[in-house]
């Protein structure tokens, strides 16, 4: 099972930048980079701050997947 | 960057200039240290590697959470592969050579030691393998 996200898909609907968003929630643009590929799983805290920054919930972003086709 | 973290860093390199020509070392080989950490100090909150708390005046750089991370395994990989490369000498020294192990051998794996750390945290930043 692994973690999925639509991440990028909700930043750029919001018009963010990956850099905007780094700040927002401070951390560094390559972990956003990171976060978006797949290759870095965020802490708890770091899933909610994303989440209420974009005002969803951590599932709206993040869930998880055994296989390898997308959120339904 | 704002005039007190600058201010603070010129204080740094100054310090850190001096100290090297007390220990010894020649006035350009100084001056060029300075000059390395002065560069390290200009381009590391520019370099994405740490996030910029300008709020935190002096002390305005700081590793997220994945940072963190990548330190830590870049840590442990390092340590592990360095009591690895000991016990190692140790054997070839003591059983093979029937030597004791020379002092210049274990400089070498602290050598080794900080290679390993240098090249797990670049491996891990690029690699897009889950931390």
């Amino acid at each position: 099972m692994s973690l999925k996200n639509r991440l990028r898909e909700i930043r750029t609907d919001h018009g963010w930048t990956q850099v905007d968003l780094a700040r927002a929630v401070g951390v560094t643009r390559q972990t956003i980079i990171a976060i978006e590929k797949g290759g870095y799983e965020p802490s708890v805290r770091l899933a909610l701050q994303l989440a209420e920054t974009f005002g969803g919930s951590v599932d709206d972003i993040f869930w998880v997947s055994s296989s390898k086709e997308g959120r339904a | 960057m704002n005039i007190r973290y600058l201010a603070s860093r010129a204080a740094i390199v100054a310090v850190l200039g001096v100290a090297f020509g007390l220990a010894g070392l020649r006035w350009w080989w100084a001056a060029l240290m300075a000059t390395a950490a002065l560069g390290f100090f200009l381009v590391a909150p520019r370099s994405g590697r740490y996030v910029v708390e300008t709020q935190s005046g002096i002390t305005p750089l700081r590793r997220d959470e994945r940072a963190r991370a990548i330190r830590d395994k870049a840590t442990r990989t390092s340590f592990v592969l360095t009591i690895l490369g000991v016990a190692g000498l140790t054997l070839v020294y003591g059983l093979l050579l029937d030597t004791p192990v020379p002092v210049a051998a274990l400089g070498g794996i602290l050598g080794l030691a900080v290679a390993i750390y240098v090249l797990s945290d670049l491996c891990q930043r690029r690699s897009s393998r889950r931390l």
